[in-house]
């Protein structure tokens, strides 16, 4: 799973069935310092808790497809968690 | 996800028989300000999207989760047709006539 913050939202009315009710995010990857780190990218927030600028972490590739049990969805990207603290105490 | 503008059509006669069926478009890929890059893909499309509309595709193993795409060669697969896009607060696209529009 990677970290990243979430930098825009998107709406989509016409959508595979399996994301109805459930919204888009745009998210920055970010690296252990949260700077920014690769591309942003689109993730599916299943359960709409995901607000602009807060920083959650996401699951990527094939995984990304079955977080919920019996709703597989066609997505390569879901953020699975919102993080409220995070602390390292790795000297770089 | 990459966000993505539908540019063309792609049509093959010669094509794996299990592509049969498949409508398979040409999207280009767009940056956060809706500008087109330089890379393309070929996605099947699962949501009745056409030339010239802004959408979502889903790549790798996950695009084979679709009703139209289950358990073909595909790796790629548009999966929204986007409405509205807001980035940093400031709505970037609408499909809405209204709102910004997408630089062609």
């Amino acid at each position: 799973m990677n970290l990243a913050k979430v930098i825009g939202s998107l709406w989509a009315t016409q959508k595979h069935h399996s994301f109805n009710g459930m919204k888009f995010c745009f998210i920055q990857p970010l690296n252990e310092h949260r700077q920014p780190a690769g591309k942003p990218l689109i993730a599916v927030d299943p359960d709409n808790r995901c607000g602009q600028d807060e920083t959650v972490y996401y699951v990527e590739g094939g995984d990304a497809a079955t977080i919920k049990p019996d709703h597989t969805m066609p997505s390569d990207a879901t953020i699975v968690g919102i993080v409220d603290s995070l602390s390292t105490d790795h000297k770089s | 996800m990459f966000l993505a503008k539908v540019v063309g059509t792609v049509v093959a006669t010669q094509k794996d028989p299990k592509l049969a069926g498949l409508k398979l478009l040409l999207v280009q890929h767009l940056s956060l300000d809706l500008e087109p890059t330089k890379s393309f893909v070929v996605a099947a499309d699962s949501v009745g999207s056409g030339t010239g509309e802004v959408v979502v595709c889903a790549t790798g193993s996950s695009a084979r989760l679709t009703e139209v795409t289950d358990k073909l060669p595909v790796d790629a697969v548009i999966m929204a047709i986007v409405d509205t896009l807001e980035i940093n607060g400031a709505i970037k696209y609408s499909k809405s006539p209204e709102a910004a529009s997408v630089k062609s």
